[in-house]
């Protein structure tokens, strides 16, 4: 039995949220940069269901292009992570904290 | 389902620009290996001429015409792709005419990684303003955005780097996230990703019936919601600040012209091209934006001491009047629009090339103290300046006047006066600001003294006597050597990148008919 | 010869850039030979303009050349052709700016000659591009540029009234200019904003040129909306009630500067801005009264203000502000041509006066407090002289220049009071008339406190001052006595060159009677020798110097002495304390509070909105995620409804 779109939409909704709160809430910049990962892959979702939905191309498309722009994304980012651990041994990103008003 | 379209030489011709782009990057990374170190400086002009010879192709795509739209309606070079293509190098050549002193100074060794990926971000930024379908404007964001990252942390063993690299990171992929999701929603909603089908689409479904409109609504709001964090729109501006200082002086230049530019761009493409049927769907929500950033923007830089910081506010004042050009939706305010971006091109790099000459170390030493009694320093340092704070502030004379004209008329003729009188207001306040440092320049005197100005005082209490003399020998000979001290060295590129964008701000402001012509034919109008 | 027009604005501009560029480098002699030159320069083709216009005058046609036209910006939209307009009123508005101005650049040389080389070469090419800014104001076709002389009016003054930057008192004078001029420009800037959305063009042709068939409908909204923000501006550059505040502060200009800025040129901007644009008011009802209230409690309350000033410079600052209300008094009943006329015959003695106040701080090194002067008449002739004609001229005692322009203005007051037997109009025809009243007190005053009596203070080398700055006043002292003859009543030449570019209005008393208009010119005469003969009564009469005193004031207040505790007590001691009153009132309350007041809440915005920038990336995520949500919240609300 197909499960429906809209349940699958519906998933996707909360992932994305879930991320988004993550983001909100968490002081590792590893942990944040997984709930960025999880708002993507939620975004994912939703391409998948709305391609399947609509018998159209372009939704599976996107997900590649997406897939692959993450991986890019963790490369670039957890190299600027660890350059940041060389010099402060430990990250919160609360202590990124000198810049502000 | 069959896939048959065959991609033809005619397709590559049109991203030519952008391929140049790629393969310099490439070489100049390539030739970094092989260059003894004391010659890798040179590698400046490799860029440089990449740049130029993109720029040559993008004219060539413009000669050749033919159909406007190459592989599968996914890159589009019509008017509006070839001026923004053209801004944006622009601004490219200019950010990287002022590199090589700064990344010297700040101690940067790698040079050739550091062009390489200015020129990897303008290739993104280059194929964001020419992708007419959502994926390539989701991967023009996401190539432009990934080098500047790493540019953004480029100047090794600064915390102040690291905070700005590290805060353009998360929060950047946190807004595409949105960004996404929004594209998302307009895909579930349409079943196109490409520009020219959403159109047709939704040119077809009007009125919007309740099944649609709100999957299509929310998913705009998300796509505007992540294409206004990279215009630096308020509420989604926070980031600007932090980043814009911490960043190496000649990569904020590029990024507050050149990512703007490319966003605004991609933001147009959508909402007015694509979403033209639902102007007055979208139109609100652009009009508050537009308000809040003018308003809140000048705010902001009312009261900042750190002239790189304030610049970075005054970019963000400065893309509420972007957004006006949009938020109007017609084809004039495209055109006034596109007009600004080339002159806040011109003037927003000049202004970002005198500050990366007075900074000591990245973010700091860009303090109003630092500007007090330059006039009399280096004059000619503080004349250019003083052209690009009255260009930025809008005083008539400029380019920046003109551009400001060209977009306030665009919303009265749309009959959007509001946008004007707030526009015309946060001007107002933004005089404040940018006549401060002008003010501080010629009318304070520096706290470390320095002979012009101790002269002025020595004058009025001998006449005829020369200034110095009258002080004691040894304590003008302690003065004297400290001015020569607080003289900053201005490196060939950056002096050439100056003088020309003091040229264009003077010119264009004296002369703008025929570039106001080209960026309305960019936009299509008779 | 028109077609030379283009250089009026070349020359002044050219000496700009030289002097700005290689000033420093040039010689003295250079340096004021480029900067008057350029200005003599000009100032042949503001001559040559003005008769080729007469002579096409007489051929009966309406004459307003618009020569080299120049597309600035062509664009379906937005068409901003560049033009230059040659008609009667930018003629002789070029004639005052050229002609006045060059008297005031051959004084700089003498009066900034102590400066520093580098100070000098500084001064002239500000003040090259004062009159090159001032110019283009008057000679644009457009609103659009006459925005930017406007704008570079602001600046150019900002400059030279900080010239001496390294007092903070000059800092915070400039400062304070600014920002007031801002206010006004922006007031013009909205005007001309609503000017695009209504006739889609900015040049006059297509906007106030009424034989274009542009149409301003009375009384319309708009209409009235742009006549009260051209107010807005037009009141900020000629420190009219409540956006004076800048004029006596920028007093700390160099004293040629304040002739220049605060007599000849920029203040009248304002008058030319609300001559040029009659239309505009002729159609606007409200904003007409609106300018006649302005401009009448300008010229009250400035006259006040200058009964109670110390400073040499400041009296005639509030002088120039009263003088101005009258101009915009004499535009309020559609009297261009008087208040154009008035402004021409202003700028003559109000320059000489300026110039002579400078001789006299010249002469006691660089004082400027009245108090410490007195009995300067036998040591500085020449200067005394200067102030005695230009005070005459100013408090309009025939047949000085200031006379028939003040008469022409009141005249056309009350001629418009008795054809539209409006009581308000007659009540400005009285505020005109006491204002003349309080002129000649205070002028007087400040003539008899500095040169009568006995020195309160010691100077040593009191002498005049040099040729470059004598000559100048010797020909203003001309002109401010003689140039009023070209627009007497019996034969006026003046309203007559100027009919085809302002407003029609009947010669001065129109329809009245030749006795009433003798008689109100009596009246106006009348009050204003009562306002020197007070003048004379409480500043003037030291007996041990005036035991043998044939002067004919003193010999008519002889006659006339039992008029006096009349005068102090029924009409003096009240204006007197009124004034005071007012003073303290508007200056603490209003206009400094407002300006300040704008600044204060900016800053203290800035400050608030600042701490949301807290430098946490996770509250910059939570902004993102809150605008998103507000946003997509909004829409949801929207669109359930």
């Amino acid at each position: 039995m197909p499960v429906p779109a809209n349940a699958l939409l519906f998933v996707s909704a909360m992932l994305f949220t879930i991320g988004v709160v993550g983001v909100l809430v968490r002081r590792n910049p590893l942990v944040i940069f997984m709930s960025i990962e999880l708002m993507l892959n939620a975004v994912n979702l939703s391409f998948m269901t709305f391609a399947n939905a609509l018998h159209s191309v372009d939704g599976w498309i996107f997900v590649f292009l997406v897939l692959s722009v993450a991986a890019a994304e963790v490369v670039v980012g957890l190299a600027i992570i660890v350059s940041v651990f060389r010099t402060r041994q430990e990250i919160d990103v609360d202590d990124f904290n000198t810049m502000k008003g | 389902m069959a896939f048959t379209y065959t991609i033809t030489a005619g397709d590559w011709g049109h991203i030519a620009p952008q391929l140049t782009l790629l393969g310099v990057a490439l070489l100049v990374m390539v030739i970094d290996t092989m260059l003894p170190a004391r010659l890798r400086g040179g590698l400046v002009i490799i860029a440089l001429l990449g740049v130029l010879s993109a720029a040559a192709s993008a004219l060539l795509v413009a000669q050749l015409g033919g159909a406007p739209s190459a592989f599968f309606g996914m890159i589009t070079s019509d008017g509006l792709a070839i001026f923004s293509m053209l801004v944006i190098l622009g601004a490219t050549a200019l950010a990287l005419l002022i590199a090589p002193g700064y990344i010297e100074r700040q101690g940067i060794h790698q040079q050739g990684e550091y062009y390489a990926l200015v020129l990897l971000a303008a290739t993104g930024m280059l194929l964001m303003s020419t992708a007419s379908n959502l994926m390539m404007i989701f991967l023009g964001l996401e190539l432009l955005s990934l080098p500047l990252y790493v540019l953004c942390a480029f100047v090794p063993g600064q915390q102040i780097a690291q905070e700005s690299g590290m805060k353009y990171f998360l929060l950047s992929s946190f807004a595409s996230g949105f960004l996404l999701y929004g594209m998302a929603l307009v895909y579930g909603a349409t079943g196109a990703t490409g520009l020219t089908q959403i159109h047709a689409f939704v040119a077809s479904h009007m009125p919007l019936d309740s099944s649609l409109a709100p999957l299509l609504l929310v998913g705009v709001v998300l796509i505007v919601v992540g294409l206004a964090f990279k215009v630096s729109a308020i509420p989604f501006h926070a980031w600007t600040p932090d980043v814009y200082q911490g960043a190496p002086t000649p990569v904020t230049a590029l990024m507050s012209v050149g990512t703007k530019t490319a966003a605004l761009v991609a933001l147009a493409r959508i909402l007015v091209v694509a979403l033209g049927p639902i102007t007055s769907q979208w139109q609100p929500l652009l009009i508050a934006l537009a308000i809040l950033t003018m308003l809140g923007g000048n705010l902001l830089a009312a009261t900042q001491t750190n002239v790189k910081r304030m610049l970075a506010y005054s970019s963000i004042a400065h893309a509420g009047y972007l957004l006006i050009g949009i938020a109007v939706g017609t084809n004039l305010g495209l055109a006034a629009m596109i007009f600004y971006l080339a002159a806040y091109g011109i003037m927003n790099i000049g202004a970002f090339g005198v500050v990366q000459v007075i900074e000591r170390s990245v973010g700091f030493g860009t303090e109003l103290d630092r500007f007090r009694g330059l006039g009399a320093r280096q004059p000619w340092l503080a004349g250019a300046m003083t052209v690009f704070l009255l260009a930025l502030a809008g005083i008539p004379g400029t380019v920046g006047f003109v551009a400001k004209y060209a977009v306030f008329s665009a919303a009265v003729l749309a009959s959007h006066p509001e946008l004007t009188i707030v526009g015309v207001i946060a001007s107002m306040i933004s005089f404040y600001y940018y006549l401060r440092i002008i003010w501080a320049m010629y009318f304070e005197l520096n706290p470390e003294g320095d002979p012009a100005t101790q002269g002025a005082r020595a004058a009025l209490g001998a006449q005829g006597t020369p200034p110095l003399m009258v002080e004691s020998s040894g304590q003008s000979a302690v003065i004297a050597a400290k001015s020569v001290s607080m003289r900053q060295p201005i490196a060939l590129g950056a002096m050439l990148s100056l003088g020309l964008a003091v040229l264009a701000t003077i010119i264009l402001g004296i002369l703008p008919g025929p570039l106001f012509e080209l960026a309305r034919q960019a936009v299509g109008l008779p | 010869m028109l077609t030379l027009t283009p250089l009026l604005l070349v020359f002044p501009l050219a000496g700009f850039v030289i002097l700005g560029l290689f000033g420093r480098l040039l010689p003295r002699v250079v340096v004021s030979t480029i900067g008057c030159g350029v200005i003599f320069l000009a100032f042949l083709v503001a001559l040559g303009n003005f008769f080729a216009l007469g002579s096409a005058t007489s051929a009966g046609q309406m004459v307003s050349n618009e020569q080299i036209q120049w597309n600035w910006v062509t664009a379906g939209g937005l068409q901003i052709p560049f033009g230059l307009l040659v008609d009667h009123l930018s003629a002789i508005m070029m004639l005052v700016v050229t002609g006045v101005g060059l008297l005031i650049h051959v004084y700089s040389i003498g009066y900034m000659s102590e400066e520093r080389p580098v100070a000098f070469a500084r001064f002239f090419s500000f003040m090259n591009l004062f009159i090159f800014m001032m110019s283009l104001l008057v000679l644009a076709n457009t609103f659009l540029f006459l925005l930017v002389g406007w704008a570079g009016v602001g600046l150019a003054s900002f400059l030279l009234i900080g010239f001496w930057y390294t007092r903070p008192s000059a800092v915070a004078a400039a400062q304070k200019a600014f920002v007031i001029n801002v206010i006004g420009d922006f007031g013009l800037m909205l005007a001309i904003f609503l000017m695009v959305g209504k006739f889609n063009t900015l040049n006059y042709s297509g906007t106030i040129f009424p034989h274009n068939g542009a149409a301003f409908s009375a009384g319309e909204m708009t209409t009235t909306a742009i006549a009260l923000l051209l107010l807005v501006a037009a009141a900020a550059k000629s420190a009219q009630l409540p956006l004076h505040v800048w004029l006596p502060d920028a007093m700390e200009g160099p004293t040629p500067v304040s002739a220049l800025i605060h007599a000849a040129t920029m203040v009248t901007a304002g008058v030319y801005l609300v001559a040029r644009s009659h239309v505009i008011f002729e159609n606007a009802p409200i904003a007409t009264i609106v300018l006649a209230v302005m401009g009448g409690a300008s010229a009250f309350y400035a006259a006040t203000s200058a009964l109670f000033q110390y400073d040499i410079k400041r009296v005639l600052a509030y002088s120039t502000m009263s003088q101005l209300g009258y101009m915009f008094m004499g535009e309020s009943v559609g009297a261009d041509s008087a208040a154009i006329f008035h402004l021409m015959t202003h700028a003559f003695f109000k320059a000489l006066l300026f110039m002579a106040a400078g001789g006299v701080i010249h002469a006691l090194h660089g004082e400027q407090d009245m108090r410490k002067m007195g009995g300067l008449r036998s040591r500085l002739p020449i200067t005394y002289w200067s102030f005695i004609v230009g005070g005459l001229a100013l408090a309009g005692i025939i047949p000085f220049a200031g006379f028939w322009s003040k008469d022409a203005i009141l005249s056309a007051i009350l001629a418009q009071a008795q054809t539209q037997q409006s009581v308000g109009l007659y009540v400005l025809w009285l505020v005109g008339l006491v204002t003349a009243f309080l002129t000649g007190l205070y002028i007087f005053r400040l003539i008899f406190t500095v040169f009568h009596g006995e020195p309160r203070a010691r100077f040593d080398h009191v002498h005049e001052v040099g040729t470059p700055m004598t000559a100048p006043m010797v020909i203003l002292l001309v002109l401010a006595t003689v140039g009023g003859f070209i627009g007497t009543p019996f034969a006026d030449a003046f309203s007559a060159y100027l009919k085809p570019a302002t407003t029609v209005f009947q010669d001065h008393l129109g329809g009245q009677s030749f006795a009433t208009e003798i008689a109100a010119i009596l009246v106006a005469l009348a009050v204003g020798l009562a306002g020197i003969a007070l003048a004379w009564r409480r500043y003037g009469r030291q007996p041990a110097l005036f035991t043998t005193n044939t002067n004919p004031v003193y010999l008519l207040l002889a006659h006339a002495y039992y008029l006096d505790p009349l005068f102090n007590a029924a009409i003096a001691q009240p204006v007197l304390m009124l004034g005071r009153g007012l003073n303290t009132v508007i200056e603490r309350w209003t206009l400094d509070g407002g300006s300040l007041g704008v600044a204060h809440v900016v800053n203290w915005l800035s400050r608030s909105l600042r701490r949301t920038e807290t430098g946490y990336a996770r509250n910059y995520a939570l902004a993102i995620a809150f605008g998103a949500i507000v946003i997509v919240g909004a829409y949801i609300v929207a669109m359930s409804r």
